[in-house]
């Protein structure tokens, strides 16, 4: 009686665990601008990385999550490394990397080690390029390097609605074990990517753009990388300071509207929003090496940006004046590609890492009125 | 003894350029008269260009044109003088004021109707592939620029150089930017990048 009462208790045991399995409510749910819950708990920015007392596994998160949790893991450490992009034809340059946080601040330096010797420096949103051949030091402030939340906030639509994101296995880079990303575009108008992320903390340590057929047209990861690298933020900040001897050049876009200028903005590719429209102003007196790295455009050139979240482009147009001989251009390097033609008196270039089809559409998008 | 040993040593040898005077012309004789050595004869050729040309890999198609092009060849009679003799043998000067025949002329419109068929397989391969990198749906994999004419030069504009800084440097606020998107950026050297065209 008794091992029949026991018999009976385990079978009932056995059918009653995947019944309660079942029932568990899915941690993962759709997520919709910058709200995401994470086991029941809203991912807040200042969420310390690698302390959450049990993060969702690979399979379970959203693209946003996973986006969240890559940018939060380079806010939170300091890192040396080295850093190769490579094309798909063949180019390929490399850069040593330090970078460095202290709460809120991120301070980073990059040495270029092939192609001519630069090293940008940054501190948040500040910018600081220094030319050692040409003597020449560049300065400007980036409002694209805000905050990734703040980012995402102000977007009018959700990557998650063009991009869908799956496991890719795991992966070995630089030494570390990853887990790789598979963010698929769920149209043809943009690339996917390929992203390995660091197990532990979730750094990007290496990314890739693919083509329609999934083939990379370009790569970019660290060869080598020192998590928790001990560097001094000042130290840093001290050469980002450092101009002495150098010609200090200003970039201060002038912020502008389609309208103000005498054009009109219209359709651009699906899921694609303008994320800004500047005018860079003219810098004089400058020396022909200089003249390379100074003014992105010529005088009076209007520059609009557009994102769809992952991808962007820019769409540029400058006054003919003096290029008649110019001809229309189309290239692409690696992921981006060019388009360059004749509008009335003006040129239009549009560049962007997005597919050739997708650059004529913005081509086609600014009308002159006046 | 395997009978077949000395006919295959001996095409090997004329195949190899060793042999001179008597020699040189018993092993011709002795293709173009027997036919197990003539199969070595053409198996050495054609293993020699699969190896040297991947298009050359033989196709069921390609393997029944030739034997049927070599049962034609086999009934002509030839009457041109063996050129075919330098092409072979390049080691070897050529026997003087001696006409080979059938046998000579064969080998010739061998290498001929093979010399056809390799350059046809590897234009019409060439062909695909410049229609797939003319394919506006994909990315073109080298950095060329096409001129109205369709000519590809190679790029040294310092407008273009400017527009692709300035759109590196802007970013746009894309969720890649940071950490990769930003290092990728001040990375990528637009010189290196510069592929000349082929």
């Amino acid at each position: 009686m008794k091992s029949d009462l026991k018999h009976s208790l385990y079978c009932v045991a056995l059918w009653a665990l995947p019944v309660l399995a079942w029932a568990q409510p899915s941690p993962s749910s759709p997520v919709h601008g910058n709200l995401i819950h994470m086991d029941g708990k809203t991912a807040s920015r200042s969420m310390p990385s690698g302390a959450a007392p049990r993060q969702a596994e690979p399979t379970e998160r959203s693209l946003m999550q996973w986006l969240l949790r890559i940018h939060e893991a380079s806010r939170s450490r300091a890192y040396v490394g080295t850093f190769v992009v490579s094309t798909a034809d063949g180019a390929m340059s490399s850069s040593r990397i330090w970078h460095v946080c202290d709460g809120e601040q991120q301070v980073e330096r990059i040495d270029a080690l092939t192609g001519e010797p630069r090293s940008t420096f940054r501190h948040n949103d500040r910018v600081v390029t220094f030319f050692p051949g040409s003597r020449l030091v560049q300065t400007e402030r980036r409002q694209s390097l805000r905050s990734f939340p703040d980012v995402v906030a102000n977007q009018d639509v959700s990557i998650a609605e063009h991009y869908t994101v799956r496991p890719g296995g795991t992966d070995r880079v630089a030494g570390l074990e990853t887990q790789v990303l598979l963010i698929e575009p769920r149209d043809r108008w943009r690339f996917g990517y390929r992203i390995w992320s660091e197990r532990q903390t979730g750094l990007m340590v290496k990314m890739q753009t693919l083509d329609s057929a999934a083939h990379p047209l370009e790569q970019s990861a660290f060869s080598e990388l020192q998590l928790n690298a001990s560097i001094h933020k000042e130290q840093l900040l001290g050469m980002m300071r450092n101009t002495q001897g150098y010609q200090v050049q200003k970039h201060d876009p002038v912020q502008t509207t389609a309208a103000a200028e005498g054009w009109v903005l219209g359709p651009v590719a699906a899921g694609f929003h303008l994320t800004s429209c500047s005018r860079q102003v003219a810098q004089p007196n400058q020396t022909q090496s200089a003249s390379m790295h100074g003014s992105r455009a010529a005088p009076a050139s209007v520059q609009w940006t557009f994102s769809d979240g992952l991808a962007s482009v820019s769409l540029f147009v400058e006054p003919l004046e003096g290029r008649q001989g110019m001809q229309e251009v189309a290239l692409s390097m690696g992921a981006t590609g060019l388009l360059s033609r004749r509008v009335q008196d003006w040129w239009l270039t549009v560049v962007g890492e997005v597919p050739r089809h997708t650059l004529q559409v913005f081509s086609q998008s600014l009308q002159r009125v006046r | 003894m395997n009978t077949r040993e000395p006919h295959t040593a001996l095409v090997s040898d004329l195949m190899d350029g060793r042999l001179r005077g008597a020699d040189f012309h018993d092993a011709l004789l002795l293709v173009t008269r027997d036919s197990k050595a003539r199969s070595a004869w053409e198996a050495y050729h054609l293993l020699g260009d699969v190896l040297r040309t991947p298009e050359l890999a033989p196709s069921p198609t390609e393997r029944d044109f030739v034997l049927r092009l070599r049962a034609r060849l086999e009934v002509e009679t030839a009457l041109s003088p063996p050129l075919g003799e330098a092409v072979l043998v390049a080691s070897v000067p050529p026997p003087t004021g001696r006409r080979a025949g059938a046998a000579n002329d064969q080998r010739f419109s061998w290498k001929w109707a093979l010399g056809v068929v390799s350059l046809a397989a590897v234009t019409l391969l060439g062909w695909s592939m410049v229609e797939r990198a003319l394919d506006g749906d994909q990315a073109t994999q080298l950095a060329k620029v096409q001129t109205p004419v369709g000519e590809s030069v190679m790029l040294r504009d310092p407008r273009i150089d400017r527009l692709l800084l300035a759109h590196r440097q802007s970013g746009a606020g894309s969720a890649l930017l940071m950490p990769s998107g930003f290092l990728r950026n001040a990375t990528f050297e637009l010189d290196a990048a510069r592929v000349p065209p082929k």
